[in-house]
């Protein structure tokens, strides 16, 4: 069912292609994605819900002088296909032009193969599933822990693209994650996660014990006093800062005064040893993918080199405004980052803690806020363990604070990086990042009177 | 609503009932458009239209949720027939799920359009975008609005005997825009949002509220004095009563959360099943959550488990009053739903959320509020907040503040910092106005997230001895 399904997805797409440019589109995009996702949620220790999702879609982006729509459609048989065409025209009809859009890129292009983003068992998992979700809530059931609670997820995706600039292609992937929060009571609990392109990458037994590990770590409470703390960040909370940094180089978030990092192509903006990269070329990358969304072959970029910004992220329209080449990140409203990726460091985790005199362990991290995008002042607070440190030892848990600063401060003041890289998707990870855990010197650190 | 995808359900919803303790279907059909305009100039418009079918079915305490736009019946009985043998092979690891008993119900209601949101030309809709943005074009030189509609229309039925047809017609509208003085920036970011037609955009009166705001947020930054850094009244505006209710009163209310479904996403509660009837703040605290009122964001009748809506009071008279509930937590509470069960759309499970949360009003009036406070702060509007998992350690920084003294505002503050927890704020509350507003949202649970459609507000509220700081504390 699925090979048909796919065969009269492609079918759909060209043919709308073709009827879109017969309508007198200037530049048009179409796409197909075929997809299913499996979702095995539980909590309490026990498996709430098993789900299945199959949310495909076709799509098309098309131009009629500087008039840009986009729009998805449900059904696929020829008569529907050309009623989308005409309502397509008659949308951009009523659309002012856009005097910055600037075309999409001309093809043809040749992709890479990259057999690590698929693996047929993950398609084929069904109903074995509920075996990984089992050894996980087993896994984290150690010591103190009286409840686990999580999430174990499989997706499958197919994408065709075809465009007017002689763009096409096609890409296989598939993807296992699982996200375990071990719960000791409400104050001593802890998450970890694993992801992986393929079955046998997925760490379940590691990710269910280190979630346990941390849950179970006891020191007495210490009341911290508001001020500044080193803070060593695990990598699943420092992936959510890198994440919004990532997203502050696309071209279009500067524009719309959305992003910390205007105007600082070129200037420093983190410490030497900082190096991080857009990579959706990385194999078993969790954000690697073929092309971007009009087709351009992806690339391996660095945003920020040795501490300085080195690039915003275009499309071929923007970065033939600003003169340049695109950087192959379409979204073709926004350009976006894919898979983010820390150069990793030299130190380890015991190092890392032992060089610090006043700080704080922060594991896991939620609700991260600006107050203004373009300064970058924001406030998150750290959620599970966390953990004091006095002249590099432990000798505390710290609970109820809150991290109240600057992005371009968090960035200037990465002092240590570890060599131990972990790949994070989570709750409030949303884009792949990669990166080992990270050392930041005196962020001001606040909390409730 | 297409008959046809009626009749898928229901054959659906039939074949489910052969092997299930309990199913339920749900078939929907969405269009929507929306218009984003980036200083000045349209990026895009877009348009879709979607239609697809889920379900949810338990068999032997064991749940499980699919959903579909592939709608043939090939299709379907495969997901069926995979969703049972799923059923089974966890069900010795599954919670055994019960679910409370709920009166099966029958009903069509659809949300009344003036002018329909499907008949109004895309020229009229970018006509409104165009005039916001000019509004503010001369004080916010970067400007960003999203303009999004939606009409959805939705079938339930579920084996018990319910079923339920549905049109709600949704408008919102985003903005974020900076302005600048001498170096200093400042930026507001806020939604509106209506089911309704688009008449509302005449009652919202965008051009004059946002020019209003850009002007307010310039005067700020350029005579906006620094908030003090001790305990004083403060009044908060309906806006930032608003955000409070929602973060402090309704997310710890929900009964999923009370229950630790959703610790490992969203988290759990400071409130545990017991706290019902236990203090939490002054007498003067009141907060419902009501799903019925008219033309809100997060309006329905009848909840995503086909319960009927109703009016719930969460905090009464101080006191810890009611849960949030849907059929599963209900059960395990022993008590009945209170229709707080909702999916953003057919393709998502249904979980608790709010509907449209509000601190409810007294007798006074904001300019009494304010006459009382001699030293504090006038919160009018906010840009930074956040709360912790349990739902106890907040804040708030205001965007648009003033100081109060002896009864009068004098001038602009800049960025006041609440940082408190939920009891001292609640316990705080000293005076509660009678000028009821609502604000739009869209709350993010879930997982996959659910950003869903929620009103949030009250009246300006008074709030004594509240250590306020400063923003920049760097």
């Amino acid at each position: 069912m699925m090979q048909k399904l796919k065969d009269r997805g492609i079918q759909a797409a060209d043919s709308l292609l073709k009827l879109v440019l017969k309508k007198g589109a200037d530049d048009a995009v179409v796409s197909f994605i075929l997809a299913e996702e499996t979702q095995i949620k539980f909590s309490n220790s026990r498996i709430n819900t098993q789900m299945i999702y199959q949310p495909s879609r076709l799509s098309i982006f098309a131009s009629f002088n500087k008039r840009i729509v986009s729009t998805s459609i449900k059904e696929m048989d020829s008569a529907s296909l050309k009623r989308s065409a005409e309502n397509i025209l008659r949308a951009a009809k009523y659309a002012e032009p856009n005097p910055n859009y600037m075309g999409i890129a001309e093809g043809p292009f040749k992709y890479r193969k990259d057999s690590s983003l698929y693996d047929r068992k993950i398609d084929r998992l069904g109903e074995g599933a509920v075996d990984y979700a089992e050894e996980a809530i087993s896994s984290a059931s150690k010591g103190r822990v009286s409840r686990v609670a999580g999430n174990l997820e499989t997706r499958s995706y197919y994408e065709y693209l075809t465009t007017s600039g002689k763009a096409s292609g096609e890409m296989n992937s598939t993807l296992i994650y699982l996200s375990v929060r071990a719960i000791v009571d409400k104050a001593n609990s802890a998450h970890s996660v694993s992801v992986s392109r393929n079955l046998s990458g997925l760490d379940t037994r590691g990710c269910a014990s280190e979630a346990a590990e941390l849950a179970n770590s006891s020191f007495p409470e210490v009341k911290l006093k508001p001020g500044r703390y080193d803070i060593l960040f695990y990598p699943l909370p420092f992936a959510s800062m890198l994440e919004l940094t990532a997203e502050s180089c696309s071209i279009f978030d500067v524009e719309a005064g959305l992003s910390f990092l205007e105007n600082k192509i070129g200037k420093r903006v983190s410490s030497e040893d900082f190096t991080l990269m857009d990579d959706p070329t990385q194999k078993g990358g969790i954000g690697s993918i073929l092309f971007d969304d009009e087709g351009v072959p992806v690339k391996k970029k660095a945003l920020i080199e040795k501490g300085v910004l080195k690039t915003y992220l275009h499309n071929t329209s923007t970065s033939r405004r600003y003169n340049t080449e695109t950087t192959a990140n379409a979204g073709l409203i926004s350009p976006t980052p894919f898979n983010v990726v820390l150069k990793p460091g030299i130190y380890t985790m015991e190092k890392m803690i032992s060089s610090i005199k006043k700080g704080i362990i922060v594991t896991n991290l939620w609700y991260t806020r600006f107050q203004n995008y373009r300064t970058g002042e924001f406030s998150t607070l750290p959620r599970d363990q966390a953990f004091y440190v006095k002249d590099g030892k432990i000798v505390g848990q710290v609970r109820g604070i809150r991290i109240s600063d600057t992005m371009p401060n968090l960035l200037k003041n990465v002092s240590m990086i570890g060599k131990n890289s972990k790949k994070i998707i989570g709750w409030e990870v949303e884009l792949p990042v990669e990166t080992p855990p990270v050392v930041v010197k005196n962020l001001f650190v606040s909390r409730p009177e | 609503m297409e008959k046809n995808i009626i009749a898928m359900a229901d054959a659906l919803l039939a074949r489910l009932a052969r092997g299930a303790d309990y199913a339920e279907v749900r078939a929907e059909s969405d269009s929507n458009s929306s218009f984003i305009l980036k200083n000045g100039l349209l990026e895009v418009s877009s348009a879709s239209s979607e239609a697809g079918i889920s379900a949810r079915f338990i068999v032997n305490g064991s749940m499980v949720f699919f959903s579909t736009n592939n709608l043939s019946s090939e299709n379907l009985k495969e997901l069926a027939e995979r969703g049972m043998r799923q059923a089974k092979r966890a069900a010795s690891l599954s919670e055994k799920i019960a679910l409370s008993e709920e009166r099966p119900n029958r009903a069509e209601y659809s949300v009344k359009e003036v002018k329909k949101v499907l008949d109004t030309p895309q020229k009229e809709k970018l006509s409104i975008l165009k005039q916001i943005d000019s509004a503010i074009s001369g004080t916010a030189g970067e400007r960003y609005l999203h303009l999004h509609d939606s009409v959805s229309e939705k079938y339930f039925a579920n084996t018990e005997g319910s079923k339920i047809i549905s049109k709600i017609p949704r408008i919102s509208l985003y903005y974020n825009f900076s302005v600048k003085h001498l170096g200093k920036n400042s930026q507001r970011s806020w939604l509106y949002g209506s089911s309704s037609g688009y008449e509302i955009f005449k009652k919202w009166n965008l051009p004059k509220k946002l020019s209003e705001e850009a002007n307010a947020l310039l005067k700020n930054i350029q005579y906006g004095i620094k908030p003090p850094k001790k305990r004083v009244d403060v009044v908060c505006a309906p806006e930032v009563v608003g955000i409070i209710v929602h973060e402090s009163c309704g997310h710890p209310s929900e009964a999923d959360r009370i229950m630790s479904r959703e610790a490992a996403q969203a988290g759990e509660s400071f409130i545990n099943p017991e706290m019902l009837g236990s203090r939490i703040g002054t007498p003067l605290v009141n907060i419902a959550d009501d799903p019925t009122i008219p033309n809100s964001f997060g309006h329905y009748l009848y909840d995503d488990e086909g319960v009927r809506a109703r009016r719930r009071i969460l905090f009464k008279n101080g006191l810890i009053n009611e849960f949030l509930n849907n059929r599963e937590t209900a059960a395990a509470l022993s008590t009945s739903s209170n229709g707080a069960a909702r999916a953003v759309s057919y393709d998502y499970e249904p979980i608790i959320r709010m509907a449209n949360t509000y601190f409810m009003p007294g007798d006074m009036s904001e300019e009494e509020l304010i006459e009382g406070v001699k030293f504090g702060i006038y919160m009018k509007n906010f840009m930074e907040w956040n709360i912790d998992d349990l739902r106890l350690n907040q804040k708030y920084v205001g965007a648009e503040a003033y100081l109060i003294k002896n009864g009068r505002i004098v001038t602009p503050v800049v960025n006041p910092v609440i940082e408190t927890t939920t009891p001292k704020l609640y316990s705080s509350v000293t005076g509660v106005a009678n000028n009821l507003e609502f604000h739009a949202g869209t709350c993010g649970k879930g997982e996959p997230m659910q950003a869903i459609p929620v009103w949030f507000g009250g009246p300006s509220i008074k709030l004594s001895g509240i250590r306020v700081s400063r923003g920049r504390a760097r």
